[in-house]
Order: structure tokens, then C-alpha cells, then sequence
């Protein structure tokens, strides 16, 4: 993916001590600039190993408007660089690692969703979400099974889908 | 003449058991959809599109359950902003001014009740506003070229850029963004795979639908459990019986009709939602009639006005979207990609005479839909409120499991779920640095037609630029591209800094 440097922005910059609001400064749209400038770089110079010549191009090829939009995206990154906004209340470190623990149960979601079947990896899902949202547990589990067997099975019988079975087939 | 036969026949298509029953369901997700935080529009057009597809529904009932969806989050939108001060969507956000001060008094009955109604006349205006713009606007597009089409593309993100947000150059970044993101998988005229990391599964390139859901519901995830660590929450009031005097409705229907005047035309403006709308029918309802100075002190003109005007943008937008193929709004984009990929392109083609069947069924649909609404909304208003009541620990995982739902059913892939999640985690960032993210999904979606319209226009003109200003119809495209993207700045000099700063925060969503 083109993005995947923002997975690390201006958080380091100016947040985890979020306790106060902190409005000056505008390292976050530096940081920002600094990540799409980047990946304007590598976008524009990927866009001239394209084979202007292959079949079908004509005066334009596959590789002029990549290399326009790269140069302008470059142009606006170094704008953001030289004129920021202030930067915005980052989360503290306890709310960043809530947000980081759903981001990475969302990502082990997909990869094990195949596998394990969609019932088992939802119910998982629920609790671990649940609990970040400070569910009362006796209340969590039970709905945290019931509510995938029941999308599963109304997604599997009634809509035309089928959903990864795993552990749990039959539904 | 025509337009009568076409509009009954419609009404006939549209008047099957089926297509209401769709209608009817699609109006009430959409109330659910506005009403319930962590969901708006975008996300429930974008995750129910690829479950419609599982229902193998024909293109016509796709169509009326999306835009019933659609119609029915505006009117729930305004439900939380008048009961919670928390609008629902972007575009509610100047009920919460009068509204919330009517709910606080005890009024939110009345609030509740103008707002249906206003919503009511203003959305069936505007169908019928739609109705008589959309044909002759759409016979225009018959004259367009490749280099009118690039530049129609052009005004689109132009307009986009500089009405969804603060700035202006996080607008343009952000679509541009979104632009790069389109050129991702295989080239269509040279068959040259451009930016797929190696991975076959983006040779196809990325699915506008796996991008929506990824930057608007994960991330409304992820900015809630912030609020929520942060122990940010909000206050309800109560609504005991939904109801309106004859004497306050005749004292409204002034703000009504003013707003939906004022919503139909801005909604037209390429690129301007329903947000800067209900915006500008505030400020000015407030300039009229704001002789006592009861506005923001739970006046029922303040509801009114800005409830009208949202509405009747919803549909004033479907006018460039239908016949430019040019977006109003996150939401119209996904729209607009929905429509693609059912093999209409509004802007390439005069779809009111390629499509005229399937067109006349969803604007009579609409007129449906309206009528739905508003007899759903009083008795059901207190059911809706009820679920408001569900607490986030069950909603957000709820959301985010329908989400993959979604996602997986597009490809049958594990890797879109992945994707999505990047996307969610891009959208949260963006969000916090105030990069709006409806661009993103405007360059994403109509990046493939700007860049196959440059190179067909190169092709003709044999490599020479001059092309995309030869005549006059693209200097009118230049010069309004040229003339929106100053146009924030114009609004903000006309007006005090304070009112164009809230009307870049009701902006900042579109």
C-alpha cells in the first residue's frame, strides 16, 4: 500500500502527554508532509519504469498523469511541511494503546478469519472490543457467541453468502 | 409531456410489492443508520452495497434500497442532534443550535415534528426539482468530449478540495491522495500493472467499497474509543409525544421554504453536500427572521430552516450526480461507484436516455421514500430513541464485525479485511490532522476517469495541452474550477471568521 508510513505520524511529535491540550507547534502536518513527500518520491520515480511504449498508448502513456499527480502530491506535502495548522489533542498513551490493541485485533481478524472460520474469530473480536469499551463481562459473552451465529446464520441461509465455516461449520 | 409518461412509468415500476417492501426497509436502516453514532451515510450505503449484491436484487431494487438508505440517515441524523446535541451526520450538525434548545425546554416533540415535516416538503421539492433539471442538464453532457469530461472530473475534485474542510490544501492533498490510490492495478489501455507491490489481488485494483468502510466506520471506531478512554459522553433528553400546532407549522413553513429553495440550489453546485446547506439557510434564516433574537435559544425556525434546506440538498445533489457524474458528498460518491459498477456512467452518457427506466424508478422511488419517512418517523421516533440507548461496548463491535461482513463479501478475501484495516487506521490520522476524507474517496472513485479522459483527449489532440481549453464549455469548466476553490475565502471575508469557522467544521465531514 502507498500509505502504510502513516501508521507511524507526529504521535512521537507532540502527543502522549495529551493531558493538556497541546495547539502549537504543527509537527503533526510536518510529520505528515514529510510521510507523502516521501511517497511522492517513490511514486513519481515507480511511474518512469512504466513502459511508455507497450501496446496501446499513444502520445500519452501509462506513466504521464502517475507522474503529474506525483509532482503535484509533492508540491502539497512541502506546502504542509513550510505552513502547518497546529497540531490536534493526540490520545494519551493509554487511549493510544486501546486504539493500537483494536487496529491490531482488526488485522488479525482478517488473517485468521479464513482459517478459523467466521464465528470463532467475530466472537473473539466482540469480547476483546467489548471490553475496551468497558463492557460488564456476564453481559459480554453470552451476546458476544449469540450475535455471529446469528449474522452467520442469516447470512448463509437467508442472503446469498457464504461465510468462512472453520471450527464451526453447519450454519 | 414526456416527462409526465415517464414519471408514471416509473411510479409503476417503482409501485411493485417488492420495491416498496425495499423501500420501507431501506427507509428504516437508514433511520437506524443515522440515528445510531459510529455509522452514517457513507458506511451504511458502502456496507450494505456489497450485501444487496448477495441478494441478487436487479439493478432498479439495488438502487431504491441504497437511496432509501440514503434519504432515511438525513432524517435520522437530525433525531440525535436534537435529542443528544450529537449530530448524526455532518449535515445535522446546525440543528444542534436550536434543536437541542428546544429539547432542553421540553419542546423536542416539536423539534422532532418540524423537522419531519420541513425534511418532508423539502425532499419532495427537490424530486421534483430533479425532475425538471436532470433531463436538459443531462442533454448537455451528449456534447461532451474527453477533454470535457477530464475537466468536468477536474471541477469535481476542485469543488470537493475546497468545501470539505479548513484547508483547503489538505482538500487537495486528500484528493489527490485518493487519485493515487485509482491508478493502483492494472492499466487499462496498456495492460501495464502499475503499483501493486507484487501482490496479484491489487492487479484488479482497490475497491472504493473496501476503502469507504475502512476510512469511515474502522476510524468512527477508533475516535470513539478515544472519546470514551478520554470519558467524554453525552447528555439525553427526552421526547414524550411527537407534535407540532397548526400555528407553529404556518409560523416554520416560511424557514421551509426558504431552506429548501436554498438547499436544492447549493446541492446543485458541484462538490457542495448537505452540510454547507443547512449552513447557509441558518445564516440566513437567522438574518430574516431573527427579530427577537430567539435563535440559538431554541427557536423552531432554527430547525426548520436548516432541516429543509439538508434535505432538499440530498436531492438537489443527485442532480450533478445523475447527469456530471460529479458527487456532492462522500456518500453520493459511493453512489456514484455504485452506479459504475453497474454499468452507468452519468457524465460519460446522458443516462435520463440511455437508462431512462431505471432513473424513473428511483426518482419515483423518492417520492415513495419521502412519503415513507414521514409517516415512520412520529410513531417510531421513541422505538428509535430506544436504541440509541444501546450501549457502545455492543454497537462498535456490532459495526466492525457487519463491516467485515461487507469487505468480505466484495472479493471472498481475507487481504480486503487487512486493507480495510489500514484504511481505518489512516482514516483515524487523518481525521485528527483535519485531512478530509470524502476526497480521498472522490479521487479514488473518478481517478480512473480523469486519467483514461487526459490520455483519450492527448490521443486526439496528438500530445497537445491546449486542448483541455479549446472551446468554450471548458473554459465555463476552468473558470468555475478556478472560481471554487477561491470560493471559501470569498465566504469568509463576506461574513464574520467566527461563522466561517463553523462553517468549515460543518464542512469538514461532507
Amino acid at each position: 500500500m502507498t500509505a502504510t508510513p502513516h501508521n507511524t505520524p507526529a504521535v512521537s511529535a507532540d502527543g502522549h502527554s495529551a493531558a493538556a491540550p497541546t495547539r502549537a507547534g504543527g509537527w503533526s502536518d510536518r510529520a505528515l508532509g514529510l510521510v507523502c513527500l516521501g511517497i511522492a518520491v517513490w511514486y513519481t520515480f515507480e511511474a518512469r519504469t512504466f513502459d511508455g511504449t507497450a501496446f496501446g498508448s499513444g502520445p500519452v502513456g501509462p506513466k504521464t498523469l502517475p507522474t503529474g499527480i506525483g509532482i503535484l502530491f509533492g508540491a502539497l506535502a512541502l506546502y504542509l511541511i513550510v505552513r502547518p495548522d497546529p497540531s490536534p489533542r493526540w490520545p494519551t498513551a493509554s487511549a493510544g494503546w486501546q486504539i493500537g490493541l483494536v487496529v491490531l485485533s482488526s488485522y488479525i481478524y482478517g488473517r485468521v478469519m479464513e482459517p478459523i472460520g467466521f464465528i470463532a474469530a467475530s466472537a473473539a473480536m466482540t469480547i476483546v472490543i467489548g471490553l475496551l469499551f468497558r463492557a460488564p463481562p456476564k453481559a459480554l459473552f453470552p451476546l458476544s457467541l449469540a450475535f455471529p451465529i446469528v449474522l452467520a446464520y442469516v447470512f448463509n441461509n437467508w442472503l446469498e453468502l457464504q461465510l468462512p465455516d472453520g471450527w464451526w461449520g453447519g450454519f | 409531456m414526456i416527462l409526465a409518461f415517464n414519471i408514471i412509468d416509473g411510479f409503476q415500476n417503482a409501485l411493485t410489492l417488492e420495491n416498496i417492501a425495499l423501500a420501507l426497509v431501506g427507509c428504516l436502516l437508514g433511520t437506524l443508520i443515522g440515528v445510531l453514532p459510529g455509522i452514517g451515510p457513507i458506511t451504511g450505503v458502502a456496507i450494505l452495497f456489497p450485501i444487496t449484491l448477495t441478494l441478487g436484487l436487479d439493478d432498479a431494487a439495488t438502487l431504491i434500497l441504497l437511496a432509501s438508505v440514503y434519504y432515511g440517515s438525513q432524517y435520522g441524523g437530525s433525531t440525535t442532534s436534537i435529542l443528544l446535541n450529537v449530530p448524526g451526520e455532518a449535515s445535522s450538525v446546525v440543528t444542534t443550535l436550536d434543536g437541542y434548545q428546544m429539547a432542553r425546554q421540553g419542546r423536542a416533540g416539536q423539534a422532532l415534528a418540524i423537522s419531519a415535516i420541513g425534511s418532508f416538503i423539502a425532499g419532495t421539492g427537490s424530486v421534483i426539482g430533479l425532475m425538471l433539471f436532470g433531463p436538459p442538464l443531462s442533454e448537455v453532457t451528449t456534447r461532451f468530449q474527453s477533454p470535457e469530461k477530464f475537466m468536468v472530473v477536474v471541477l469535481a475534485f476542485a469543488t470537493v478540495s475546497s468545501l470539505a474542510g479548513k484547508n483547503i490544501f489538505k482538500g487537495l492533498l486528500a484528493v489527490t491522495f485518493g487519485v493515487m490510490l485509482a491508478t493502483a492495478g492494472t492499466d487499462l489501455q496498456s495492460g501495464v500493472i502499475r503499483y501493486t507491490f507484487g501482490e496479484l489481488k491489487l492487479q484488479e485494483g482497490i475497491d472504493f467499497v473496501i476503502v469507504a468502510i475502512g476510512l469511515f466506520a474502522v476510524s468512527e471506531v477508533l475516535t470513539l474509543l478515544e472519546d470514551t478512554v478520554r470519558g467524554e459522553s453525552v447528555v439525553f433528553q427526552k421526547a414524550e409525544r411527537i407534535w407540532v400546532t397548526f400555528k407553529e407549522f404556518t409560523f416554520s413553513l416560511g424557514a421551509i421554504i426558504r431552506g429548501s429553495v436554498i438547499g436544492f440550489f447549493v446541492g446543485l453546485l458541484p462538490g457542495t453536500g448537505a452540510s454547507v446547506a443547512g449552513f447557509m439557510s441558518y445564516g440566513l434564516e437567522k438574518r430574516i427572521s431573527d427579530t427577537d433574537e430567539t435563535f440559538g435559544k431554541g427557536d423552531i425556525r432554527g430547525v426548520a430552516a436548516p432541516e429543509s434546506a439538508n434535505n432538499a440538498a440530498a436531492g438537489g445533489s443527485l442532480v450533478p450526480l445523475l447527469t456530471l457524474g460529479i458527487p456532492g458528498s462522500g456518500t453520493t460518491a459511493v453512489l456514484l461507484g455504485i452506479l459504475i459498477s453497474m454499468g452507468i456512467r452519468p457524465g460519460s452518457g446522458n443516462v435520463f436516455a440511455d437508462s431512462p427506466e431505471l432513473i424513473w424508478t428511483l426518482i419515483a422511488s423518492m417520492y415513495i421514500g419521502n412519503l415513507m419517512l414521514l409517516l415512520l418517523n412520529f410513531p417510531l421516533v421513541k422505538l428509535f430513541v430506544k436504541i440509541l440507548a444501546i450501549p457502545p461496548w455492543f454497537l462498535m463491535p456490532m459495526i466492525l464485525v457487519i463491516s467485515y461482513i461487507g469487505v468480505y463479501s466484495v472479493n471472498n478475501s481475507g487481504l480486503d479485511i487487512t486493507i480495510m484495516t489500514l484504511f481505518g487506521v489512516l482514516g483515524y490520522l487523518f481525521r485528527k490532522i483535519e485531512v478530509p476524507l470524502a476526497p480521498i474517496l472522490m479521487g479514488l472513485i473518478l481517478g480512473d476517469d480523469l486519467e483514461q479522459n487526459f490520455r483519450r483527449a492527448l490521443v486526439a489532440s496528438q500530445g497537445d495541452y491546449l486542448t483541455f481549453t479549446d472551446g468554450w464549455l471548458n473554459i465555463v469548466l476552468l473558470l468555475m474550477a478556478v472560481a471554487v476553490l477561491f470560493l471559501p475565502q470569498i465566504l469568509s471575508r463576506m461574513r464574520g471568521s467566527n461563522i466561517s469557522d463553523e462553517f468549515a467544521d460543518a464542512s469538514a465531514e461532507v
